[in-house]
């Protein structure tokens, strides 16, 4: 489904989402098609199913016009053990 | 002037997050100039009690193996260490190593937006006095112009 499908699907609301297809761009992951999971009513039940989100898995506000993921490279922490 | 936790050869901090009604210290956040962002681990949004909103932001993490949960942009009202702190700065809250618990990771954004002198002989940080040419600098985007720079 494309964001624009979903914003008039679920206008004013949280989805929790998979992204199906996207385009990355110097560091930016724009998303065109996402496998819809499940729709919150409020912010509250958007945090709860983000704080038990699986791989993979985005929480977003419809009210969005465009869904964009900035892209974060990890490389990790060097400590003694 | 804060003093910092020198241990397992890596420089500790307690960084306290206010939002809403709520405030919450966060002991044992890694300092860490390789950082470029502030990172919190998701467990504290739950003690914060915020709600998801429609300015939050979706991070990705890539590089290593393992799990890779999503990460959210969270602007929060204010971030202190001891007496230097930031109002209304953009943190991510995620998982940080897949592989063991970090609390979090102080980055470059605060440390750079905060102005902090971090003195490694002494093992203290603390607010060096900046004047604005300062802002002209490679500050983030996504926190540039959002610092509280009063005295405190």
């Amino acid at each position: 489904m494309t964001w624009e499908e979903v914003r008039k699907l679920y206008p004013d609301q949280f989805v929790k989402f998979k992204v199906v297809d996207s385009d990355i761009e110097r560091g930016k992951e724009y998303v065109n098609g996402v496998e819809i999971i499940k729709v919150m009513k409020d912010g509250k039940e958007a945090m709860k199913e983000f704080i038990n989100r699986n791989e993979g898995e985005y929480i977003y506000s419809t009210k969005n016009e465009k869904v964009i993921i900035d892209l974060v490279k990890y490389i990790g922490i060097r400590r003694s053990v | 002037m804060y003093n910092l936790d020198y241990k397992n050869r890596l420089l500790y901090a307690s960084v306290i997050l206010q939002h809403g009604r709520k405030i919450i210290t966060v002991d044992d956040v890694i300092v860490d100039t390789g950082a470029f962002h502030t990172i919190i681990s998701t467990d504290y949004l739950e003690d914060l009690d915020v709600e998801f909103t429609e300015d939050d932001e979706l991070v990705k993490s890539s590089g290593y193996g393992g799990l890779q949960l999503s990460s959210v942009r969270k602007k929060i009202e204010k971030i202190r260490i001891g007496d230097i702190s930031l109002e209304n700065i953009k943190i991510d809250f995620g998982e940080i190593d897949p592989y063991e618990r970090v609390n979090g990771l102080i980055g470059l954004d605060f440390l750079r937006l905060a102005g902090v002198v971090i003195d490694l002989v002494d093992v203290t940080m603390y607010k060096k006095i900046i004047n604005e040419d300062f802002w002209s600098g490679d500050i983030p985007s996504s926190n540039r112009g959002l610092a509280d720079i009063g005295e405190e």
